[in-house]
């Protein structure tokens, strides 16, 4: 009781005070803050080796600004505009914590919406940080910024800035169709010159943005409590294509729309874009893009300007009274025009391929194998494996109500070409060689064309080409690896032939997928359901499968 | 009701937990205030001339992220309103019972004719001036007085990135000092001679304590470093980006400042060859150890450095044992470098290294030897010439 | 009460989430107040920016605002929260208080009510909304910037080169609202209570630099009471009367001279207060004064008839004197 008593006191005695006079904290209190104080440090503490101080090669006293690296192996994001003068070499410098320089390589940009990925070279591995998500974000959520305003730091440690969310879905314009933001994160963080491509951090240590903007008046280019941050979620779609040093275009939609009572309708569109292939027409009310409820023509631009030209979005439109639901692939932006040099001086073509960027697509390659080995059961689960047994049900889109049992056993081909047989034969060699190719990355024709959406997933496609045909592709989650999707075009029927994995489970010592759909131009054609996945280091003895 | 909820052991629901932390942190800020306010003193200056009006336009040091080197003299973007200095009042910090008290050589920028310290309980006194250090931009001012309560000072060693800084001031007026809330952001900065803080930093409290939530100071509040004269850097204040010079850099300087003494920025007399950038990232590849440095474009007649043998195409490497990499490097070393300091520049000469000593001159003294010499100032060793130090 | 310290302590810092170390204080008080944010449109001239923000106080749609350029057009474009747009028109000013209430034609609005502010102190949290830069659009919400209370203080204000007449108590913060469009957005506390009104962009004169501050909640509810102000220099304004207290500061022939007494006129306030030629005056009013110049225009604009100190050195001392000033006589 008298313990009870002494706590309401002390609680309650704490906001009293009404005296104008200012008076010590009691130590309750100081206790509580300096516990907030000592978790905010530490944080701090984790995310600053992450944070880089970037510099274009050849002269340090001039511009710079910041980076942020987010694998072990280096790669790291920063703004396109920060690494733009240094497209001649696509090299630069960048400082870490530990007060050392490292030499970095400048891979894939999107100039649209002002992102550059990097990759810093050294022996050992980087600390790399977390990405988050930008789209459970509220208005007042604290939010770090770490970065290297007016050059300040001597000996590479970041600048660490504290602020709150002040705005979501922001709109910036660019100049021209060069860097403008999108459904920006607004904070009044201190942001300044130099902060430019460093991260915004939640307070869980994880990147929700790449810091780039602020709004400036008369004061001139200081910072007045306004400042903006690209969304993670949006880089989230380069990624795989920029870690692959692929130059990427947005997407323009093949339609405009005009404000309509709390949304967006449709008041343009052309006739040979996938959106009007798919159905949408002049007046249809777009209801939700993306997944997003559209609120207004504004709210519209600025969600397509988060996506990468020929990414696929759902919509759903309103005609008259009824609903209905569309899937169609954006197009291409063309890339801005922003060949710019030292001085303003024409510089070098930043979107042309050198040797460099071949090399790290084929770097990417090997990651994204190299990842899907990891999801698959740990580095070196393939380099054992001889067979995979596959038991199940499968199920026709033409005879939805007749299953049939299925048992298929795969054994590792020996090598050699992907061979141009049936497509169940063609797409078991497929999957068995990108399994060897994870073990050694360099051997096939592989590279990374582009990204895309596979079952909600982002994720990276790379292709096999060979002899300059095109003989697959291959998707794989760009967040965990897994193998997501196989496609190629089946020369005996003239199909697209697309295979699609799902419900990945452990079986032994592999965590394989137990659902594969398949779909022929798109149309589902048949479903496989498997009850029992069965990795073996053992050849297995073959039968037909049925 | 909220009590038994406490005692039982569960956690309260986390906006109340939320609410508590916030309700703490405005009394803690408020006794960490209580705790500094005795030892805060306004200073308030008469007369004087306003000092000669910074460029307009001119930029901080880097310019983040467009690959234009800072101080080409054309300032590009909104032009900055040069600022110029409030007639109200201003901050300082007592530092020793018998009335030693540091402010900031911004709140003397127009050499007033009369300064007054304000004290905690109101009462006034008349104060002068002893020495004032241009370069870290303290003063130090006495009164006569005793049994003042000296300000306490946070142990320099455990001040930590991301902790609370509570930056004190009283250009406002008012009974109590104003506040400003934020996070020291970085140590070390400045030829670690400051903390940073994105508390917001202006002439409210330039002068005042950067406090932690124990009221300890951690350092005194200045003005970004910007580059010329008195004033430089005051235009960007509240920008998030604000310093606070610690005690150890304060120590040293403070026998002279004592003793009446003041310290002026340092020049060698040379000009600096500003690199072609292309050039020098094809010769850094191939012969990484031959680029370092920075060359000399001229000496000036009559200059230390003239007199201490330093020639045209000389590539200073070294000052006083540290290494300069670059043009920044060196710009950012010898600006912690005091007029009157000996020092020695080590300079790579064809294939030889020759080491030369010389004392700095003062920004003036260079100036006038200049225009002696007829020469035009462009492209130096610091971005904007200013003899207003 | 160690013990409860650590216990407190423990409760906090145990929980590994990260709500734990910065937790969201705000979405309760903007989810209170930002359905009665509104965006304001309408002509701007030079400098004067055709945005702005305002806050509704009544179901039936009266806005508070700042008065400004926008709050005088025709027709101000009203945009609410939700993002129903209404036509707008000013319907009441205040001069001192630089205060407007707009009127639009709804009903059932959401509206908030301007509180007291005593219980508001020095390190509280606070929180700004307003649309600074017209970022806003539509059903976008409004910005927010977070600091907390810095000073309850007095106005000293310059707008470029026009001295701001309001000199009534504000309350000052060290979150940026110093920018186009954020004046007449709300200012609350911790708790969601309308603190006060986001002030126009105006430099002090003490620091001459931007202030960021809000007119306190008290002079909101007595404009919208309808009771006009009180303060002495509002009464001086209203009246457009001089003071004078009969002294004559010496010059020397520069711009900015101290101010020095040359000459006390017998009988004249000053000399009944007690100052003497050669005093130095430092303060009046309250306020320190700069120069000779500064000196005149503060005794201008004192009022005749009430008490104001007077604060001189003479030789090595300080002194405070109390002087009645009376009207200038032209």
């Amino acid at each position: 009781m008298v313990t009870t008593l002494a706590l309401s006191i002390l609680l309650f005695a704490s906001g009293a005070d009404d005296a104008p006079a200012l008076t010590a904290a009691d130590p309750a209190a100081v206790a509580v803050v300096r516990a907030y104080e000592r978790a905010r440090i530490e944080l701090i503490r984790t995310i600053t080796p992450t944070v880089v101080c970037m510099f274009s090669k050849d002269d340090q006293s001039g511009g710079g600004g910041s980076g942020v690296i987010i694998d072990p192996e280096g790669y790291g994001l920063t703004n396109f505009h920060v690494v733009a003068g240094m497209m001649m070499q696509r090299e630069g410098k960048g400082g870490l914590a530990d007060h050392k320089l490292y030499d970095f390589d400048v891979l894939g940009i999107d100039p649209g919406g002002d992102v550059a990925m990097f990759k810093l070279h050294r022996k050992e591995p980087f600390v790399a940080a977390p990405l988050g998500d930008s789209s459970t974000l509220a208005v007042g959520d604290y939010a770090l910024a770490a970065g290297n305003p007016f050059l300040l730091a001597e000996d590479y440690t970041p600048t660490i800035t504290l602020g709150i969310i002040s705005g979501l879905h922001r709109y910036q314009w660019g100049s021209g169709r060069a860097l403008r933001y999108t459904d920006c994160i607004q904070v009044d963080t201190s942001i300044n010159p130099g902060n430019s491509g460093g991260p915004l951090f939640d307070m869980a240590g994880r990147v929700i943005g790449i810091n780039g903007r602020v709004s400036i008046e008369e004061r001139g280019r200081v910072n007045v409590g306004v400042g903006y941050a690209i969304s993670i979620n949006q880089i989230k779609r380069f990624m795989p294509t920029l870690r692959a040093a692929i130059a990427t275009k947005h997407a323009t939609a093949g339609f405009t729309v005009m404000d309509r009572s709390h949304g967006a309708m449709v008041n343009q569109i052309l006739d040979d874009s996938p959106a009007y292939k798919a159905g949408l027409r002049l007046g249809d009310q777009i209801v939700t893009f993306g997944g997003k409820t559209i609120t207004s023509a504004n709210h519209f631009t600025s969600q397509l300007g988060t996506y990468p030209g020929g990414w696929p979005v759902t919509v759903t439109l309103r005609r008259d009274d009824e609903k209905k639901t569309i899937r169609f692939r954006l197009e291409d932006l063309p890339f801005p025009d922003v060949q710019r040099g030292p001085g303003g001086t024409p510089g070098p073509d930043p979107y042309r391929q050198t040797k460099k960027t071949r090399v790290a697509n084929r770097a990417a390659v090997s990651r994204t194998l190299k990842q899907y080995e990891l999801a698959c059961g740990g580095a070196g689960a393939f380099k054992a494996l001889r067979s995979i047994t596959l038991t199940g049900q499968r199920t026709l889109a033409s005879r939805p109500a007749e299953p049939q049992e299925v048992r298929f056993v795969e054994n590792r081909p020996e090598g050699g070409a992907v061979s141009k047989g049936d497509p169940a034969a063609l797409e078991a060699e497929i999957r068995w060689e990108l399994m060897n190719t994870a073990l050694d990355p360099a051997a096939a024709g592989l590279r990374v064309v582009r990204g895309d959406e596979v079952q909600d997933r982002i994720c990276v496609v790379i292709e096999r080409r060979a002899d300059d045909v095109v003989t697959y592709e291959a998707a794989f989650d760009d967040e965990n690896g897994r193998l997501l999707g196989i496609a190629f075009n089946d020369v005996a029927s003239g199909k697209r032939v697309r295979y699609e994995y799902s419900d990945y489970r452990r079986s032994g010592t592999l965590r394989l997928p137990h659902r594969r759909t398949v779909y022929l131009d798109d149309v589902p054609f048949a479903e496989d359901v498997f009850d029992g996945v069965t990795a073996s280091s053992q050849v297995a003895a073959t039968q037909a499968a049925s | 009701m909220f009590l038994p909820v406490m005692l039982m052991g569960a956690d309260p629901a986390p906006e109340s937990q939320a609410m508590v932390f916030e309700k703490a942190r405005a009394a803690v800020i408020r006794g960490a205030v209580a705790s500094i306010e005795k030892s805060i003193v306004t200073i308030e200056t008469i007369g004087g001339a306003q000092p000669l009006a910074e460029q307009a336009g001119t930029p901080p040091p880097g310019r983040g992220g467009r690959g234009r080197p800072p101080g080409r003299g054309r300032p590009s973007g909104p032009v900055e309103e040069g600022f110029k200095l409030a007639d109200g009042p201003t901050t300082g910090v007592i530092v020793s019972a018998d009335g030693l008290i540091l402010t900031s050589s911004v709140n003397f920028a127009r050499n007033p004719a009369l300064i007054t310290v304000v004290l905690a309980d109101g009462s006034r006194k008349s104060a002068r001036l002893l020495g004032v250090d241009y370069i870290r931009r303290i003063a130090l001012v006495k009164i006569d007085a005793s049994d003042l309560p000296a300000c306490e000072w946070a142990e320099p060693g455990e001040v930590e990135v991301g902790q609370f800084a509570i930056a004190c001031g009283r250009g406002l007026g008012g009974e109590h000092p104003a506040a400003s809330l934020g996070i020291i952001s970085a140590l070390g900065r400045r030829n670690g001679s400051a903390v940073q803080t994105d508390a917001k930093t202006s002439p409210v409290n330039y002068g005042g304590p950067l406090i932690d939530i124990d009221g300890r100071v951690v350092g005194i509040v200045v003005p970004m470093a910007g580059e010329g004269g008195a004033l430089a850097g005051a235009e960007w204040y509240d920008s998030g980006i604000g310093f606070a010079v610690i005690k150890p850099r304060i120590d040293r300087v403070m026998p002279q400042l004592a003793a009446g003494e003041s310290f002026w920025p340092g020049r060698m007399g040379v000009q600096l060859a500003i690199p072609e950038a292309s050039l020098t990232a094809r010769l850094d590849e191939l012969f990484p150890w031959a680029t370092k440095g920075v060359k000399i474009e001229s000496v000036v007649p009559g200059s230390p450095a003239e007199k201490a043998g330093l020639e045209a195409d000389d590539v200073i490497v070294a000052l006083s044992g540290m290494p300069i990499a670059d043009r920044m490097e060196l710009q950012r070393r010898l600006s912690d470098m005091a007029a009157g300091e000996k020092i020695t520049v080590r300079v790579r000469r064809t294939f030889r290294t020759v080491d030369v000593d010389l004392t700095l001159a003062t920004a003036a003294e260079i100036g006038r030897l200049m225009r002696e010499a007829d020469e035009a100032p462009a492209g130096d060793e610091a971005t904007t010439q200013s003899s207003s130090d | 009460m160690m013990g409860l310290a650590v216990m407190l302590a423990s409760v906090f810092v145990g929980v590994p989430d990260d709500t734990i170390i910065a937790p969201n204080t705000l979405s309760g008080a903007l989810a209170r107040v930002s359905p009665a944010v509104v965006k304001l449109y309408g002509t701007g001239m030079g400098r004067a920016h055709g945005y702005g923000t305002g806050v509704l106080v009544s179901a039936d749609g009266q806005i508070l605002t700042t008065k400004s350029l926008l709050s005088t057009a025709d027709t101000i474009r009203v945009v609410l929260a939700d993002g129903r747009e209404f036509e707008g028109k000013s319907v009441r000013e205040d001069e001192y208080r630089e205060l407007t209430l707009i009127k639009i034609e709804g009903k059932d609005l959401p509206f908030v009510t301007p509180s007291k502010t005593d219980h508001v102190r020095v390190g509280d949290a606070v929180a700004a909304i307003g649309n600074w830069f017209k970022v806003a659009d539509g059903d976008e919400a409004p910005s927010v910037n977070r600091g907390i209370l810095a000073a309850r203080t007095t106005l000293n204000a310059r707008r470029l080169v026009q001295t701001v007449d309001y000199a009534g108590p504000i309350l000052v913060y060290d979150a940026i609202t110093a920018n186009p469009g954020a004046a007449g957005g709300p200012l609350l506390d911790i708790d969601g209570n309308f603190i006060g009104l986001i002030g126009k962009v105006v430099e002090s004169a003490d620091t001459n630099t931007r202030l960021n501050f809000a007119l306190p909640g008290e002079e909101l509810c007595d404009f919208l009471g309808n009771k006009a102000s009180t303060a002495t220099t509002a009464l001086r304004i209203a009246s457009d009367v001089e003071a004078d207290i009969g002294i004559k500061l010496s010059r020397m022939g520069y711009r900015h001279v101290s101010a020095y007494v040359d000459r006390v006129r017998p009988g004249s306030p000053a000399a009944k207060a007690g100052i003497r030629g050669e005093d130095l005056i430092i303060a009046v009013g309250g306020r320190r004064i700069a120069d000779a110049e500064a000196c005149e225009e503060a005794v201008r604009r004192l009022v005749p008839g009430e008490k104001a100190p007077i604060v001189v050195k003479r030789g090595q001392e300080f002194l405070t004197l109390e002087v009645v000033p009376e009207k200038k006589s032209k």
